[in-house]
């Protein structure tokens, strides 16, 4: 509600002057100023005396500051009547005439800018914004404002009217014009003027509402009467605008004061009093209070300049599935044979020209290629073979044992001897070692008493505790000898001094030594630690495992057992001997030589014709039998006898040999199967039943007899022989029993019992043996005599072993404690280096090999212990050809010993013929006659006669033509 | 005729190591034979194979050159195998006896 001003021109009372208006030429077209913008304008000619009339004088009535005059149209009109053409306005009276308003907006030009002094506005619109243009922004002041309204106050204005009211205060009193709060406004001052000489102070009051006319006539009215009251002069000019803005309504209110007094009075007791205030309803009065609405300002809209965006990429993923179709595998089979030739296609193509003439070419090739090979080995790898060399000559000072650990039984009170050892065959690292007590015969059977209270023990040792032994398996007396089973290693065979032979089952605590294998070797100390640091007791008292069977006693050995061996599990015998397939697939046989001079074989499967009453018997046992002990053998215990039972006799007297050890062709020297037993022992486990507990299965299958097989094996006795013999019974023609063979060779090659016999692990059929001061090598089937006897050694040879990876070597030890190490490729008349070992004798030795790299020694002396030491790598390795070039010595062995028995034969023969010659020598001299001799003697004569002559001739002493005569002569 | 045919392949027997002797037509079915049976058919089927790749390699590399023989080492033998249009005459040779 922006207000409004509109000033009025005023014309003052009695300075209207009339004049006569000339009727200006109805057809001249008034100029207006279209050329310059400005269509309204008509630029005007006012001469003085027009100006005169219509009070509009140059720098009098208009001035540069108020350069125009509102003339009244009928004013105009008149000049036009009373001077008609000399009418200054004659030129725009058109304009005049059809102008709307009463008022026409004249304007001095006093820089002549249309080109005249004067111009006239020709439409209403262009008069209203000529004067627009001249309003002057009105800022009312603060004490302006102040007054106005006190000055409402004092005319009694209702607020509402003077709502929008400006008002200028003008201080006329000394002529000049001062205007407050409002820069001066030149129509202003023209009617200020005109009042100057009324009133010192004028009030300009212009009030402009939006009321309609009818209520602005009442204002003005209002107004008038209010005046009226004062008795000051008032002018008022109500204008109404133009059409477009009929609902503005603009007054102007001229106050006139002579002189105003105001007297603002107040009753006395209102006078200082508390101000009440009381409520109103604020909507039932009518602007009560002024509604401030929120609009939205332009200034303080913010514009987003940044922005924070992020993004993330993700990948693109895909779901796809599809079904295809499966096709059934079939099975298929096909059969074809070779594409051939029969016999007579054959026959035609070997005649036909092209064959024969391909063969001819080709075969000359071909005889080429055969002959570069036979020539020379063409792709023959040098350096390998240099590189063999180097290895077997490089280092020397490795050629000794080295001591590797040595295991001794603290805890037995007595001294012991080690009879007999045994590496565990599967399990790395563990050995088995038989002990008994050192004592002779007579002293034995002197303290019987007192070595019942003590158990016969075998030890197993391991690497990772050399103070504790792992298991220690009881036996009833002292063993001698023992062999694990080479189907199941957890089944132990033992011979004793007493003649029984004792088995254990020590499938309970195969877990335990297996433990400590895999706890043990590869990190010694730390489980030797709390091996005997925390729980020595409870190990001790796990360890002993009783016996599980025992053989009969009355039916068995008188005499100790000297040697046990399990049969193979190929095969198995009768009591004939005879030989048949196996039908467990596992070793169930055993066979012990005693020096109650008997071999023995035994069965450790139930027999079959057993007697109702020895179940019987049976059954009482297994009350008595102790809760620890496996059922394994339970049918065997002590009445075990022996499947058949073989003496060998001397023949001419009825004393028997006395046999100490037995080699069977099949022997279990080296493991060389033990993946083989490895992998049964495992199906055992997965099969969850032990064979050896399920015995019995085994008899039900029939016998099958196998024919080629060599029934003959090597026996050493006590007095040094070696015995080639068979264990097949044969029928006696006279009697009908059953009777042992006789051995095929017996010689008596050693001087002292016969402690090693035993198969080369290279070669069948070579043996070696040791007994007495000597040692020997024999070959199976060559029974003329050893290969190799050695000469008698200055100390006794106690044992003996073949190495296990080189053929030519073998290992012997002494009573004196050394060991010989024999070596058929370096010498064979002596052990090509001995060295020592132990103060004492040594009484058994027994090789091992621990890997492709390491082999151990395990050798056992008469003051019980038992040394494990490294064998070095000249010894363990053997060089690229030594398995034949030790062959190639056996068998130049065996030509020599051939050639020796031809020569014996030879010799004989020779002897033979000479005696004969020498008898017939000896008739013939006795039988010649006198004239024979002369004949003889003649005969000599004669030629001696031609040998002298032929002498002669050569020497040229003699011609020959004196041939005849010298005959003649003669 | 047949006797010259059996006295070169008595000769060529006659070497030393030779194990033996075979002689097989082009499709490599065996004539004439010192093994016996399953051991020469399946010495010509394969050697047979081998002989005409060996042959298609070195005609390939050159279309005027190629097989004359073919010997191949192996650990324990040679075999030797002397190509014709017709026939191939395979030798087995243990060359280190």
């Amino acid at each position: 509600m922006a207000p409004k001003q509109k000033q009025k021109k005023k014309s003052s009372r009695g300075k209207k002057s009339p004049k006569p208006i000339l009727a200006a030429s109805e057809d001249m077209e008034p100029v207006n100023m279209e050329s310059m913008g400005h269509p309204e304008i008509y630029p005007l000619v006012l001469t003085t005396k027009t100006q005169e009339i219509f009070n509009c004088r140059i720098d009098e009535d208009v001035t540069d500051e108020q350069p125009y005059k509102l003339i009244n149209k009928e004013d105009i009109f008149e000049d036009l009547r009373n001077r008609a053409a000399v009418s200054d306005f004659h030129p725009v009276k058109k304009i005049v005439q059809e102008y709307p308003g009463n008022e026409l907006l004249l304007v001095y030009d006093k820089d002549f800018k249309y080109g005249l002094n004067f111009y006239l506005i020709g439409t209403e619109e262009g008069k209203e914004n000529y004067l627009n243009r001249q309003v002057i922004p009105v800022l009312p002041s603060q004490h302006l404002q102040l007054l106005i309204l006190d000055l409402i106050y004092a005319l009694r204005l209702s607020p509402a009217a003077i709502g929008d009211l400006l008002i200028l205060r003008l201080d006329l009193s000394d002529d000049a014009v001062h205007v407050h709060g409002a820069a001066p406004q030149t129509s202003v001052f023209c009617c200020c003027r005109r009042l100057h000489l009324v009133s010192s102070i004028l009030f300009c009051c212009i009030a402009c509402t939006q009321a309609t006319p009818e209520a602005a006539a009442a204002h003005s009215g209002e107004a008038q009467g209010a005046d009226a009251g004062t008795g000051p002069t008032h002018v008022g000019v109500a204008a109404e605008g133009p059409g477009a803005r009929g609902a503005s309504m603009c007054y102007l209110y001229c106050l006139h004061v002579l002189q105003i007094t105001y007297m603002i009075s107040q009753k006395r007791i209102e006078f200082g009093a508390p101000v009440k205030f009381s409520d109103q309803n604020a909507s039932s009065v009518k602007d009560a209070y002024i509604e401030c609405t929120a609009y939205p300002d332009k200034n303080f809209t913010l514009k987003q300049l940044e922005k924070d965006v992020g993004m993330q990429v993700i990948p693109q993923i895909k779901d796809i599935s599809t079904q295809t179709e499966w096709t059934y595998p079939k099975n298929a089979t096909i059969q074809y044979y070779p594409r051939e030739f029969s016999e007579e296609e054959k026959e035609t193509l070997k005649q036909s020209r092209p064959l024969v003439d391909f063969l001819n070419n080709a075969s000359i090739s071909v005889e080429i290629a055969l002959q570069q090979n036979e020539i020379m080995n063409t792709f023959i790898d040098d350096w390998k073979y240099l590189a063999e060399e180097e290895g077997t000559f490089g280092d020397k000072t490795d050629t000794h044992l080295k001591e590797y650990q040595s295991f001794t039984d603290l805890h037995s009170p007595t001294e012991k001897m080690i009879t007999c050892i045994s590496w565990h065959p599967t399990i790395y690292g563990l050995i088995a070692v038989s002990v008994a007590v050192r004592l002779s015969f007579e002293d034995r059977v002197y303290f019987s008493g007192k070595l019942l209270l003590q158990p016969s023990l075998i030890l197993f040792w391991s690497f990772s505790d050399p103070i504790h032994p792992q298991l220690m398996l009881e036996s009833p007396d002292d063993i001698f000898c023992f062999k694990f089973c080479p189907s199941d290693p957890n089944i132990i065979a033992g011979g004793c001094i007493n003649g029984q032979i004792v088995l254990w089952d020590i499938t309970a605590h195969a877990d335990r030594i297996e433990n400590i294998k895999a706890g043990g070797s590869r990190s010694k100390k730390a489980t030797l630690k709390p091996m005997f640091l925390l729980e020595p007791e409870s190990n001790k008292e796990a360890m002993y495992i009783r016996h599980c069977a025992v053989s009969s006693i009355e039916s068995g050995h008188k005499k100790v057992i000297t040697d046990i061996h399990w049969l193979s599990d190929t095969f198995e015998i009768n009591r004939m001997g005879s030989v048949f397939e196996n039908r467990s697939g596992i070793c169930c046989q055993l066979v012990t030589c005693s020096a109650d001079c008997t071999i023995c074989f035994w069965d450790i499967r139930p027999q079959k014709p057993l007697t109702p009453q020895t179940t019987e018997k049976k059954k009482e046992e297994s009350i008595e039998i102790p809760f620890d002990v496996p059922s394994t053998f339970l049918h065997l215990d002590l009445s075990w006898k022996p499947l058949s039972k073989i003496r060998l006799s001397k023949g001419e007297t009825s004393l028997d040999h006395c046999p100490t050890r037995i080699s069977l062709n099949e022997d279990h020297l080296l493991y060389k199967t033990e993946d083989k037993t490895l992998t049964q022992s495992k199906t055992v486990k997965a099969g969850e039943m032990n064979p050896y507990h399920n015995l019995e299965s085994g008899m039900a299958n029939l016998l099958k007899p196998i024919d080629d097989f060599c029934t003959k094996f090597f026996v050493g006795t006590e007095d040094g022989e070696v015995i080639y013999t068979d264990w097949k019974m044969e029928k006696d023609p006279e009697t009908g029993r059953h009777m042992p063979k006789k051995p095929v060779s017996i010689h008596t090659i050693h001087d002292g019992t016969v402690h090693t016999i035993q198969r080369s692990p290279f070669y069948n059929d070579i043996i070696l043996t040791v007994g007495g001061w000597n040692v020997a090598i024999w070959k199976e089937g060559v029974m003329t005599g050893p290969l190799l006897q050695s000469c008698c050694a200055p100390k006794m040879y106690t044992s003996g072993h073949w190495s296990l990876t080189r053929p030519g070597v073998f290992y012997i030890g002494r009573e004196d404690g050394y060991i010989d190490i024999w070596d058929l490729l370096e010498k064979t008349h002596e052990p090509a280096q001995s060295q020592n070992i132990c103060i004492t004798m040594i009484t058994y030795i027994k090789p091992w090999i621990f890997s492709a790299k390491q082999q151990f020694i395990a050798i056992a002396d008469y003051y019980g212990t038992l040394h494990i030491l490294e064998i070095p790598w000249t010894l363990s390795r053997p060089s690229t050809n030594e398995m034949t070039s030790v062959n190639y010595y056996f068998e130049r062995e065996v030509k020599h010993l051939e050639y020796v028995e031809q020569r014996k034969n030879i010799r004989e023969q020779e002897k033979k013929e000479m005696e004969l010659e020498m008898e017939k020598k000896k008739i013939k001299t006795y039988q010649k006659s006198k004239e024979q001799m002369e004949a003889e003697l003649k005969m000599d004569y004669e030629s001696y006669l031609e040998l002298e002559k032929t002498v002669l001739i050569n020497l040229g002493l003699l011609k020959v033509t004196e041939k005849g005569s010298y005959m003649d002569v003669v | 005729m047949i006797f010259l045919v059996e006295e070169t392949l008595k000769r060529i027997q006659s070497h030393k190591g030779v194990i033996g002797t075979m002689v097989v037509n082009a499709e490599g079915i065996p004539i004439r034979t010192t093994l016996d049976n399953s051991t020469t058919v399946q010495y010509a089927g394969l050697l047979h194979q081998l002989t005409m790749k060996a042959r298609s390699t070195v005609r390939d590399i050159d279309p005027q050159n190629d097989l004359t023989f073919l010997r191949i080492r192996s650990k324990k033998h040679e075999i030797m195998v002397a190509p014709d249009k017709e026939y191939l005459l395979i030798v087995i040779q243990n060359p280190c006896e």
